[in-house]
Parts: C-alpha cells; sequence; structure tokens
C-alpha cells in the first residue's frame, strides 16, 4: 500500500517535471527558429499620452539620485511625464535627496512620502499610485538606471487598448563583481531573452515583473489597485490583469540596467522572498485560472498554470528524490525494462539540463559567447535555489504568519560603495 | 608501483576526466574574457535620421583635420584614409569612373547645385550640402543632402538617405535600410522601402483623386450579447461589423475580425485578433492595431499608430496622423495606396511598397 503510494507520488512528480522540462526546450526551440514577436517596438512616433513614472525607495540614498538623473534625461516629452519617488519611510537621506530634485525640477518630480501604513513597495504602490493620473503608471526600482528612449518604448504598447501592463528586460551591470553576479547575468539572460520573450512569441503569458514596467492607470483600477498583502504584487498583478481580460505584453527590446545581488545570503532572501511571493500568488490565482474564464485560450491557461507553479517544482524535486530513494531502498523497482532504460538515460541527457540549454541559447541570441563558459557553475546557483525556494515554501507552508505590518525586505545596494559607480552606470547609459 | 599508488593514480585520472568539461568554465572565472554588461542602451530604432547624423558628424571631424592649405575643390584622402573628392560639381573623368560597371569607390562632397545624368554607382557615402537631383537608375550607397533631394526613377539606396529639405523620390526606386526628411518625402509609384520618417510622407497621384460626400452619422451600440466592458474599453467576442455612416464611441477590442463600414466613424481606438478591415471613407480617431492584416478603401483617415503583425494595405487617398499629432505605421510588409500620407514613421520589417500610378 505504502509502496503504490509512493510509486504514484513518483509518478506523478515526474509529469510534473517532464511537463516543465517539455516547456523549457519549446520556449528555447521557439527562440532558435520561431518568429520574434515584438509588435510594438516599432511604434516610434505617436501622441504621446501623460505618463507618471513611480519609484518606491526605502534607504535607497545610494542609488535614488541616478535614478532620478536618468529619468529627468529621457526623450518623452517633459510636460507629458510626471516622476513620482515614493519616500516609504527611510531613515537615511533619501527623504532629503528626492527633495532637493523636486526643488531643483518643481513639477517634473513629484515626491509622495509615506510616514505610515503597512510597508513594503506593494503598500507604497497601493497608497501612491491613486493620487496620480496618466494614462500609464511605469514603476522602477531605485537602483535602475533607465536609458533615454526606455519610457517611451514602455508606453508604446499601451497604444493598443487591450494592454494592461507591459515589462521590459532587466540586465545586470554589476556583472563583475563575482561569481555570483556573473552567474545572475546568465539566469536573467535566460528567464528573459529566451522564457519571457517565447511567451510573447507564443502568446501566453508573460509576466509583469514589477519594474522595467508599468501598468494601464485604468486597468489596475478596474482589478481594486495594487495589493498591500503580498509579497509579489507584480505577479498577483499580472494574473488580476489577465483574468479580468488584459493582455500583459513583454518587450524585449525595452531593455534596463539594475544591481543584482553580489553575495549569497542576499541572494538567498531574495529567492526566499521571490517564493513566497510567487506562492501566494498560485495560492490565490490557480483556480480562478483553472475555471478557464472564456476569453482565455487553453494554452494560454495552461502555460499560466505552469508559470505560477514554477517556485513550487523544487521542493517538488526535493520530495521526488526523496520518494525514489526510500522506494529504493524499499526494493521498489517502478520502471524495468530498455525503454524505461533508454527513458531515463534521455533524461538523463536532455531533460536535466533543458534550463541550461536555455541559459546557453539566450547567450548565442545576445552574442555573448565568453561568458557561456560558466555554464556548468550554474549548477551550484541551482542547488542554493533549490534549496532557497524549498525553505521558503516549507516555512510558508508550516510556520506561523507574522501578524505585524509587511515591512521592506530590501535587496542591499552596492553603487556608491563597494560596487560600481553611479557614474559608471551613468556612462553606459548614455553610451 | 604499489597497489595504492595505482588505485590514487586511477583515482586521480578519473578526477581530472570529470573536471575537463569545468576547465573552460574554470578559465573565465580566474581570467574573464567576458564581463562588461551587455551593451543594451542605445539601439533605439525610432530615431531613422540616426545614421546620417553619424555620418554628418564623422564628415565634419574628418574635414575639419584636413591640412589646412587643402583646397575646397580636392581629390584626395581623409584622414581616416578613405578617398574622396570635394567640390561643386564631379569631375568629368570621376563621373565617366562612376558610370562604369564598378562604380566610383570615393566618399563624394558636394559643395554645389548639382544634376546627375543617371546610370551612376557610387560605392561610398555622398553629400550635397546644395541642391542635389540625381538621374534614373542611380546606386547609391548612402546619401546626405542640407537641403532637398530628388532621386531620379529607378534609383537604388542601398543603406540610407537624409535631407534636411524635401527628398523626392522617383518612380520604381528601391529605399534599402532608411530614409527620412526633417520635412516631406515624396514618393512616386512602386516605390520599396523598409524605413520611412518625416513630418509628411506622400505617395505621389493624390492631387487627382476626388473627394467623398459627408456622412450622415448614425450612432451605433454593440449588441450586448457579443460585447462586454473591461476598463475602459469595450471587448467583443467574435467579429463585428460596424454599419455605414455609424459613429461609435470609445475603445474597441475585437476577439475576431472587424469591419468599420464606410463612413463610419470610431471615437477611440481599435484592435482586433483578427483582420481589421476599413470601409471606404472610414475613420478611427485613435490606434487601429491587429493580430493579423489591416485593409482599408479610399480615402481612409486614421489618427494613431497603425500596427500590425502580418501586413497593412492601404488604399488610395489615406491619411494617418495628422502635422501636429505625428503617428507611426509598422508592419512586417505595408502597401502605400496613391495619394496616402503618413505623417510620421513607417517601418516595413519585410518591405513596403508604394502603389503603381495611373497612366
Amino acid at each position: 500500500m505504502i509502496a503504490a503510494l509512493l510509486v504514484g507520488t513518483l509518478a506523478t512528480i515526474v509529469a510534473v517535471i517532464l511537463t516543465y522540462t517539455i516547456r523549457h526546450y519549446t520556449f528555447t526551440i521557439n527562440r532558435l527558429v520561431g518568429h520574434h514577436r515584438q509588435p510594438y517596438v516599432d511604434i516610434g512616433v505617436a501622441d504621446w499620452p501623460e505618463v507618471t513614472v513611480l519609484v518606491p525607495a526605502h534607504n535607497e540614498e545610494r542609488v535614488i539620485g541616478g535614478m532620478l538623473d536618468a529619468l529627468l534625461d529621457q526623450d518623452y516629452p517633459a510636460d507629458r511625464l510626471t516622476i513620482v519617488p515614493i519616500n516609504d519611510r527611510s531613515t537615511d537621506a533619501t527623504a532629503t535627496i528626492v527633495d532637493a530634485y523636486a526643488e531643483r525640477h518643481p513639477g517634473r518630480i513629484v515626491p509622495h512620502h509615506r510616514t505610515n501604513g503597512v510597508g513594503g513597495k506593494a503598500a507604497a504602490l497601493r497608497d501612491a499610485a491613486p493620487r496620480f493620473g496618466g494614462l500609464v503608471h511605469l514603476v522602477f526600482d531605485a537602483d535602475y538606471l533607465p536609458g533615454r528612449g526606455l519610457v517611451r518604448q514602455l508606453v508604446a504598447p499601451f497604444l493598443d487598448p487591450e494592454v494592461g501592463a507591459v515589462m521590459g528586460r532587466v540586465v545586470p551591470h554589476n556583472i563583475s563583481r563575482s561569481l555570483l553576479t556573473r552567474l545572475l547575468d546568465l539566469e536573467r539572460s535566460g528567464g528573459y531573452q529566451v522564457d519571457q520573450q517565447a511567451r510573447m512569441n507564443l502568446r501566453l503569458v508573460p509576466q509583469y515583473g514589477g519594474t522595467v514596467g508599468g501598468v494601464r492607470r485604468t486597468a489596475v483600477e478596474a482589478v481594486g489597485g495594487w495589493s498591500d498583502d503580498t509579497l509579489a504584487e507584480d505577479t498577483d498583478m499580472t494574473y488580476r490583469l489577465l483574468l479580468a481580460g488584459w493582455e500583459v505584453v513583454y518587450q524585449n527590446r525595452s531593455e534596463c540596467y539594475e544591481e543584482v545581488p553580489e553575495n549569497w545570503p542576499t541572494r538567498i532572501r531574495q529567492i526566499m522572498r521571490w517564493t513566497q511571493g510567487h506562492n501566494q500568488a498560485l495560492w490565490r490565482h490557480w483556480w480562478p485560472l483553472f475555471k478557464r474564464p472564456g476569453h482565455l485560450r487553453r494554452g494560454l491557461v495552461f502555460d499560466g498554470l505552469l508559470l505560477l507553479g514554477v517556485f513550487a517544482v523544487g521542493p517538488l524535486l526535493l520530495l521526488g528524490w526523496g520518494v525514489a530513494i526510500a522506494l529504493f531502498f524499499m526494493g521498489v523497482i517502478p520502471l524495468h525494462g530498455f525503454l524505461a532504460l533508454l527513458g531515463i538515460t534521455a533524461y538523463g541527457t536532455l531533460g536535466n539540463f533543458a534550463a541550461f540549454f536555455e541559459v546557453a541559447t539566450a547567450a548565442r541570441l545576445d552574442g555573448t559567447f565568453g561568458r557561456i563558459r560558466l555554464l556548468p557553475f550554474l549548477a551550484f546557483g541551482f542547488l542554493v535555489s533549490l534549496m532557497s525556494v524549498s525553505r521558503a515554501t516549507l516555512a510558508q507552508l508550516f510556520l506561523p504568519r507574522p501578524r505585524q505590518p509587511r515591512e521592506w525586505d530590501k535587496t542591499e545596494r552596492y553603487r556608491g560603495g563597494n560596487g560600481s559607480s553611479p557614474a559608471d552606470g551613468a556612462k553606459r547609459v548614455q553610451r | 608501483m604499489t597497489e595504492t599508488v595505482a588505485f590514487l593514480l586511477v583515482l586521480a585520472a578519473t578526477a581530472a576526466w570529470l573536471l575537463l568539461p569545468l576547465l573552460p568554465a574554470v578559465t573565465e572565472l580566474l581570467r574573464p574574457t567576458d564581463i562588461t554588461p551587455l551593451q543594451v542602451v542605445g539601439r533605439d530604432a525610432a530615431n531613422v535620421a540616426l545614421f546620417a547624423q553619424g555620418f554628418r558628424a564623422y564628415l565634419h571631424r574628418q574635414l575639419e583635420f584636413l591640412p589646412t592649405d587643402t583646397p575646397v575643390e580636392s581629390i584626395g584622402t581623409l584622414p581616416d584614409r578613405t578617398p574622396y573628392v570635394r567640390g561643386p560639381r564631379l569631375p568629368e573623368s570621376l563621373l565617366e569612373e562612376a558610370r562604369r560597371e564598378r562604380g566610383l569607390d570615393r566618399l563624394v562632397v558636394l559643395t554645389g547645385p548639382a544634376t546627375l545624368a543617371g546610370g551612376e554607382t557610387f560605392l561610398r557615402e555622398r553629400y550635397a550640402s546644395r541642391g542635389f537631383a540625381g538621374g534614373p537608375r542611380t546606386i547609391y550607397r548612402a546619401v546626405l543632402g542640407d537641403v532637398g533631394l530628388t532621386l531620379g526613377p529607378g534609383t537604388v539606396v542601398l543603406r540610407w538617405v537624409h535631407a534636411r529639405g524635401d527628398l523626392l523620390v522617383g518612380d520604381d526606386s528601391v529605399l534599402a535600410g532608411r530614409a527620412s526628411s526633417d520635412q516631406v518625402i515624396r514618393l512616386g509609384g512602386q516605390v520599396h522601402f523598409d524605413r520611412l520618417a518625416a513630418e509628411r510622407i506622400v505617395v505621389a497621384g493624390g492631387a487627382s483623386l476626388p473627394d467623398l460626400p459627408a456622412p450622415t452619422p448614425q450612432p451605433f451600440v454593440i449588441p450586448a450579447g457579443i460585447a462586454r466592458q473591461i476598463g475602459d474599453h469595450t471587448r467583443v467576442t467574435g467579429d463585428l461589423l460596424v454599419p455605414r455612416d455609424s459613429v461609435l464611441n470609445g475603445d474597441l477590442v475585437v476577439s475576431g475580425s472587424v469591419t468599420i463600414g464606410p463612413g463610419a466613424h470610431l471615437v477611440g481606438s481599435l484592435k482586433a485578433h483578427g483582420e481589421i478591415h476599413l470601409g471606404e471613407g472610414a475613420k478611427v480617431d485613435g490606434s487601429v492595431i491587429s493580430r493579423t492584416n489591416i485593409r482599408s478603401e479610399f480615402r481612409v483617415t486614421i489618427g494613431g499608430p497603425v500596427v500590425a503583425e502580418e501586413e497593412i494595405r492601404l488604399g488610395s487617398g489615406n491619411t494617418v496622423g495628422q502635422q501636429h499629432r505625428p503617428s507611426s505605421l509598422a508592419a512586417p510588409r505595408i502597401e502605400l495606396g496613391i495619394g496616402t500620407i503618413v505623417h510620421g514613421l513607417i517601418t516595413a520589417t519585410e518591405g513596403g511598397t508604394t502603389a503603381a500610378l495611373p497612366e
């Protein structure tokens, strides 16, 4: 009875993992040979709508100035662009810096200072967004360095009345700092150049990632505004918009530099935060999505469910390993024969490396051939992610939830300190 | 050799064999060859005149560093060793060279107004500080004009052309790459193009087109069974026909194909997952976006960007954008009818063409 239960569990896990493997290969092959879909990238001239750029910031004195400079330098019509740094209870010089910019650029920079209420980026957006107009609300993290044309590029898709959210591509700029930053650079390439763009090509579910992107203000209002009770307001918004009938668009050419974590503890905290936020979205949206509203295609729903479950794969894989080991010691061998051997060998050859193939494809598409040599080291990154995701999921499932208001769980900043300087970043932006 | 040593040797050899695939990784880690961030900024496609601006800056730099005693009329090499010729007109010997099969391999800087007989090939960029008129069947690598430029019938431009004044393009020409003007681009019949940008892009033949009688507007309400309001747009399930002369307010998203009847007016933007067909005299104030094709009949007016993921075919006398509200027209394949006017930018990634002019 126990053996049969374990075999059933293992079979289910294998089926799920195989599904994700096929998904990886589908995306990769699509990017290698498929049609590159970017319908809005050639809208270079238009009667541009009014836009508000929201920059949530909590203790961002190291980077906020660079961000505001980059936004002030945009080639978007200045009279239609309002920049709103949201200073959420910073205890450093963020408020002073932001106010100084506002004084120098009255009307263009309109700071919003928060002194109470629920903390965190989602809460900051929920509080500030309804106070500002414009057709589009773009959102950037404070450490980003948008190039001159980025706002225009991100706004262009909103001229399509069906588009509710747009996501651009995030590119690490501090990659030379450590092995971790170089691995994250590879991961980001795979995630955006292949994963996101393939989903765009195949008309599936590109994910709005909460930064280097934006939302249609009226769409957000129509779905009830930003949620402040989630750690992944971006994933949450993606699915709420999707379920309500809006389209989410990914634009690979709308690229923006970011700082990635330079040390493993920061990276692990980041993964755990993403995991818990994503799992919240899984819990909230899988059933409404599974019921398939009439406007959503089956393929889109299927991909949407797989995207929702992506952070659940880690613990599932660990469970699978545990079950397989248990079955081995129980003397149960679920698969026999030549075909089984062939299948396992094939998976060992191809399936295990699906994500690696994806990253290699991204490097090829980007034309960055040297860094691809680091690919074997991604196995370490994968193991760290697996353990962090599993730990976060287990904590979410079994530990009591904190009752106190959510606070900022910030990623450490390096620019201006021991990392690349804002001037370096600005130079890259100008190039 | 003892058994222990043999075992250790085998172990070491196995470990080395297993670690061999990691060698490139370790090398790249210890001696990085590729650690600059991906160069992402500056690939801005919206500025069609970018190459022309770059060439202008290049030429200015090069001419500045010519020896001070270089006469205005000169033949030689620029400081970067590019062969050039400068003067109010091309010497006859070089024109002869340009008419030969190989063409003229010299950057040309014209300081006076010039007219070419036709049939020449210019393998390097050509700059004209005064008015310039090319003859028929001329091949240029790239042309920059500080005033107006006229390209004769059958001209081929291989990379880019930019005029600060009007750019007139003769019938049957090919504008590969980018063509732009700070004022007007006037295209003849059966001109092939990739990217065009100007305050006004006009396809010839419009003067002979008749006007349409003003429609009698009729309000139109989409049947409730097929439509629902999503935020600020109406979503229609299936196909939709907007009847002749009707007026419809608000943004519209159609999951099938849509036909806007003759004389009908959509006060908003239009998106369709299927084809969009705009009838004679139809008007859309906002953008028109299709996941497949857009086809318009005679005298259609569109205020915003027009984007199709497969093909756009605009009929005669269409107008896209306005003088102070420029717009974009983008699709893999584009066909522009005679007398069509586009204010702004046209991008045809697989190629565009203008219709043949009537005899």
